[in-house]
């Protein structure tokens, strides 16, 4: 299979309807290279012009970039543009048995992932939800592809339902949300068994091949989860499109939680006021 | 020791104590105390504890404890420091030094190469599990060492030996609580304080000083160094700002910091100044919102980054946190190998982590010999210290199943230490001395030139029953080193760098503190004195009371009204005069927003806040006005002697404290802000007492009374007879208060000294529109001309009336400029999306 390529547009606009004295913003909206994505082009435009910009790698080699508006401004947009091209990464994994899996979370690298996060506490019953599909001794990734098949037909999306403050146990318990709580599900119950999973922060091709539907979350950033498969890799899995093919991602940042990951966290001081807030994602294959 | 000591200082056999030996023989050193012990009397011992609870008190420290909310409590400090020897403490010292360098490079390599967890020397899940490990802090540099300040928890076990309990490598309290004490143990037995040879405690400033200075950003020669708090509202507040006044730098909070261009910033009476050092007194959780949300009390936004670009040095690094997680403690022997190439001097006590399979077979097996620590995810993670830990055989069924099982499903969270039997030391237990155990958070600053262990402590009595580390007592121990007989002085360090003049420099914050200080404290003095005035007056002459609505009690009383903040003029009662003037007098002192008692309560915490712009001397005033506020708000129902008595011990102290402002205060932008307050109240209550005396017509014959009343209460009215040798007259008074220049409690001399505060605010601040708004009032005194010396009746009346009605308004207007352009604190943040 030829690599796919794709030209990336994701566009953040503020408006402050009370100005704002000065700002501050850190980005992770420039995605990253892997093995199996290559990136040939990244730019993040800041408007209106911040005054200080810096950029540094964080703990999980995500890039980072740190800008601030040190005067008044009544609106903030952030337009990162990409061009990246994903490689297959060949057929979806078996694995050894999952019990081998946990035995073999060792390593900064794994141990990172393997315990709670902040957004991820330990559930047991979320736990044992996930449980079901890691019967004694079955491979680890035909249990994994069975717990995302359930995840997807058990969970509605929904996206009036939850925002990035919503705790996972209130989406568990009422079975609906979106791409980032159905992550955030997802590592919930492979943490608890043990096994090592981090949150991946990218964007999914918005546009339908001919006569396929559109993928759900195309238009915002998405967010999907990958799975440590010892001697073999990171297996990326996207519980809120099960069908979505690897190629069809495109990776920006990963780390426990959304938390490590939010694409865009501000503060900005000023007078009271409300604000909006615009997004738009085109992900586009060239 | 004769025994009758003995008996009354009982000790375990087979336990360590530090003064008896095992033969019941005084230890050398301790002598002199002992010797104290045994003769002194009960009565003595209880009077000595009730003058450690005012020295503290008056040092503003009464009702503080270093933990925080949940735990914060009255404490104090037992009367009977523990000695220890220099021979002991020299090798502790050592062991305290070695550790410190170890724990240096323990959070270098965990914020930087992890070899650490590569080689498996601690196991890479005992810290990347844990909540407290903060992965924004990676990679951060530093310009000199990243633990600047490092706070052990040490304990004396019942076999002699020390060891640690916990490593605090955050944000240590306990250095500014261990002078804190040392200052009340050395008051409060001052000769045996001379007699015993305690070493001073006067090294740690210069070596905390010299340490910090080496963070300065290296072209910075003259680095600005400021204390970064949670704040006043906070209970380790107490060891911050007492900490902060002893090394003469800023405190300041999260609102008076901004990061600008990657560098940090003081708001400064509304300017930003530089900041090169910030000494971070704020958990690293807490300190960037930015970066770890949602941030806390001290957050700056963007600091993390400013550090990231060499903009400001911090001291501790952010993530220094890091090497105090108890489950590294059982893993220190091996790191000290690796990373130092030693054996570790100092032991840690017994300690498990559950996350090793092993460690957890040995604390399930042994689970009745433990205290538990759950250092886990949402665990409160308290400045200085974890949830408080338990004694596994004290824990109910249901308490015992919860820890089984949290072994068992989240071991990682679970660390276990032996219980241990603690040596024994003299302390005083309600009057009567016995053996208590003592926790001591020993002091260590690591700087460019070395290591600096703090000759002393802050000690806490262990109380029974509870773990070491559970802080429940609240009762703190002053510890003193002896001095040996061939010890010489440690040298230390000072500096080469020269020091910044921080007089022209003012947190913003600090500034509006120093401002209210001025207003409450004339407030309460012009409150307090009128009801003296008015009281007094009343006993000379009972027939004022014969009618309530007479004028001389009518106009007096509204004055009182008028400057302790109540809305709108006394009714005309027609009741009991006397009952109306006790009922008057006690609203004005305590009963409402703007009374005597609540301005005091507002001076005595204005005054918390600003700990290091004002003097020793003056502390103990404030002492002794909290100590007053609840005998004012009493004074209803107090007889005419003891409101009297209360009266006088609230005036002299605030006139105390005006004299300090005066006599002992540098007159940088600190003493401007607080006598602009100070003038602006003047000026507003005189107009108010003026408007409610003076200007409503008055029949002739009742003018002499009320003229003399209102002079008193301004202390003008000596003034006023060496002035005009004659009864009081309408112009007379007016000239007097109003328009005489020289009377420091006229209308012109507040104006005249507003004008010259408001030069004097360093330069580079925009002043004119406040300087145009004082002249202008000025120009309303010239105007109304020279109030004549002969009496003109309702013309004078109306004049002042005048001068009231233009003045005021622009008094108002003064105080808003002041407050809206000096004071103007940080714009309120708000959560970008994200």
């Amino acid at each position: 299979m030829i690599p796919a390529r794709y030209s990336v547009r994701h566009r953040t606009g503020h408006r402050y309807l009370v100005p704002v004295t000065n700002g501050h913003s850190v980005l992770r909206l420039l995605p990253r290279e892997t093995p199996w994505q290559r990136v040939l082009d990244r730019a993040v435009h800041v408007d209106p012009e911040p005054d200080h910009v810096a950029d540094h790698v964080d703990v999980f080699g995500n890039l980072v970039r740190y800008c601030a508006v040190e005067r008044p401004h009544d609106h903030l947009e952030v337009t990162s543009s990409s061009l990246v091209e994903v490689l297959d990464p060949g057929p979806p994994p078996d694995g050894p048995p999952w019990e081998a899996a946990v035995d073999a979370t060792s390593g900064i690298e794994a141990v990172e992932l393997a315990y709670p996060s902040p957004l991820v506490p330990l559930l047991e019953d979320l736990t044992a939800y996930g449980a079901v599909s890691f019967t004694p001794g079955r491979l680890l990734g035909h249990a994994i592809r069975e717990l995302v098949d359930r995840i997807a037909a058990d969970f509605r999306f929904d996206p009036g339902f939850s925002d990035v403050t919503t705790p996972v146990e209130e989406v568990f318990a009422a079975r609906r949300g979106v791409c980032q709580d159905f992550s955030h599900l997802l590592l919930g119950c492979l943490r608890g068994l043990g096994l090592a999973a981090r949150y991946v922060s990218g964007y999914i091709e918005s546009i339908p091949a001919p006569g396929m539907p559109k993928l759900q979350g195309a238009d915002a950033s998405h967010a999907w989860v990958s799975v440590r498969v010892p001697d073999w890799g990171w297996y990326d899995v996207d519980p809120t499109n099960p069908g979505a093919t690897p190629v069809q991602r495109v990776t920006v940042a990963w780390g426990r939680d959304y938390g490590d990951v939010a694409p865009l966290r501000g503060v900005v001081f000023g007078p009271p006021g409300d604000q909006d807030l615009e997004v738009a994602v085109d992900v586009t294959r060239c | 020791m004769s025994p009758a000591a003995i008996s009354r200082y009982r000790t375990l056999t087979g336990i360590h104590d530090e003064m008896l030996d095992g033969s019941g023989a005084v230890r050398p050193g301790w002598a002199a105390l002992a010797d104290d012990l045994l003769h002194t009397s009960r009565e003595e011992f209880l009077r000595r504890q009730s003058l450690a609870d005012r020295l503290l008190v008056a040092e503003g420290a009464g009702h503080v404890v270093h933990d925080d909310e949940q735990t914060s409590r009255a404490w104090r400090l037992d009367p009977v420091p523990m000695l220890v020897g220099p021979v002991a403490w020299g090798a502790l010292a050592r062991g305290l030094e070695q550790r410190a360098q170890l724990l240096e490079a323990v959070v270098t390599d965990l914020t930087g190469a992890r070899t650490l967890l590569t080689t498996g020397v601690v196991p890479p899940a005992a810290v990347l599990s844990w909540s407290g490990y903060q992965r924004a802090t990676a990679g951060l540099p530093s310009a000199a060492r990243r633990l600047t300040l490092y706070g052990p928890d040490l304990v004396r076990r019942a076999d002699g030996v020390f060891v640690v309990l916990a490593d605090h490598t955050d944000v240590p309290v306990g250095a500014g609580l261990a002078l804190l004490q040392r200052s009340v143990s050395s008051r409060l037995l001052p000769d045996l304080h001379r007699r015993a040879g305690a070493t001073p405690l006067g090294d740690l400033s210069a070596a905390l000083r010299g340490a910090l200075a080496a963070h300065a950003p290296a072209e910075r020669r003259s680095p600005r160094v400021v204390v970064h708090t949670t704040g006043p509202g906070r209970p380790e507040y107490l060891d911050h700002s007492y900490l902060a006044a002893a090394l003469g730098y800023h405190v300041v909070t999260g609102d008076d910091l901004t990061v600008r261009g990657g560098r940090l910033w003081l708001r400064s009476l509304g300017e930003l100044e530089p900041v090169d050092v910030a000494f971070r007194r704020v958990p690293d959780h807490w300190i960037d919102p930015l970066e770890v949300p949602p941030g806390g009390p001290g957050g700056v936004p963007g600091l993390l980054q400013s550090v990231r670009e060499g903009g400001a040095g911090i001291a501790n690094i952010p993530g220094s946190g890091i090497a105090g997680h108890l489950a590294l403690l059982p893993f220190l022997e091996s790191a000290c190998h690796l990373l130092l190439g030693e054996d570790l001097l100092l032991p840690s006590t017994d300690t498990w982590w559950c996350g090793c399979p092993d460690h957890r077979e040995e604390v399930l097996g042994a689970f009745d010999d433990l205290v538990l620590h759950d250092v886990g995810h949402g665990a409160v993670r308290a400045v200085g210290g974890s949830v408080p830990p338990v004694f596994a055989r004290d824990l109910d069924p249901e308490e015992r199943a919860h820890w089984r099982s949290l072994i068992d499903r989240s071991p990682h969270r679970v660390v276990a230490q032996r219980r241990l039997d603690l040596a024994t030391t003299p302390g005083v237990v309600d009057g009567e001395p016995g053996a208590q155990s003592v926790v001591v958070r020993a002091v260590v600053v690591s700087g460019p030139e070395g290591c600096h262990v703090l000759p002393g402590g802050h000690g806490r009595v262990v109380a029974s029953g509870t773990p070491a580390l559970a802080q429940a007592s609240g009762t703190a121990k002053d510890i003193w080193v002896l001095a040996g007989p061939t010890s010489a002085p440690i040298p230390v360090a000072t500096p080469d760098v020269a020091p910044i003049d921080l007089r022209a420099s003012l947190p913003s914050r600090a500034g509006e503190s120093l401002f209210w200080m001025g207003r409450n404290a004339e407030r309460a003095e012009t409150v307090v004195r009128l009801v003296q005035v008015i009281l007094r007056r009343v006993e000379q002459e009972p027939e004022l009371l014969a009618d309530a609505d007479g004028p001389w009690l009518h106009h007096m009383l509204s004055g009182l009204r008028s400057v302790s903040g109540a809305i709108g003029t006394l009714p005309g009662t027609g009741g009991d005069p006397y009952a109306t003037l006790q009922a008057e007098v006690a609203s004005a002192l305590a009963g409402r927003a703007g009374s005597a008692a609540d301005s005091l309560g507002h001076l005595v915490s204005s005054v918390r806040s600003i700990r290091e712009h004002v003097s020793t001397s003056t502390w103990r005033i404030f002492g002794m006005l909290d100590a007053e506020i609840d005998g004012l708000r009493s004074a209803g129902s107090a007889d005419p002697v003891t409101l009297g008595e209360t009266l006088d011990r609230v005036l002299v102290p605030l006139l105390a404290f005006s004299g300090l402002a005066k006599e002992s205060m540098v007159r940088g932008p600190g003493w401007r802000l607080l006598d602009i307050g100070r003038r602006l109240e003047r000026a507003v209550l005189l107009l108010g007492l003026l408007e409610a005396t003076v200007v409503p017509p008055t029949a002739p014959e009742h003018r002499q009374s009320l003229h003399e009343s209102v002079l008193t209460a301004c202390e003008s009215l000596v003034a006023y007879r060496r002035r005009f040798r004659s009864d009081v007259t309408h112009g007379g008074l007016a000239a007097m208060l109003v328009t005489d220049a020289t009377n420091p409690r006229s209308l012109a001399f507040q104006l005249e000294q507003l004008l010259e505060d408001i030069s004097g605010l360093p330069a580079g601040r925009d002043r004119t529109v406040q300087r145009s708004i004082a002249a202008r009032a000025q120009d309303v005194l010239t105007d109304a001309g020279r109030f004549g010396d002969a009496d003109t009746g309702t013309r004078i009346a109306t004049d002042l009336h005048d001068v009231v009605l233009e003045i005021r308004p622009l008094l108002l207007e003064l105080t808003e400029e002041v407050v809206g352009s000096w004071f103007a604190h940080a714009p309120r943040a708000r959560r970008g999306a994200g």
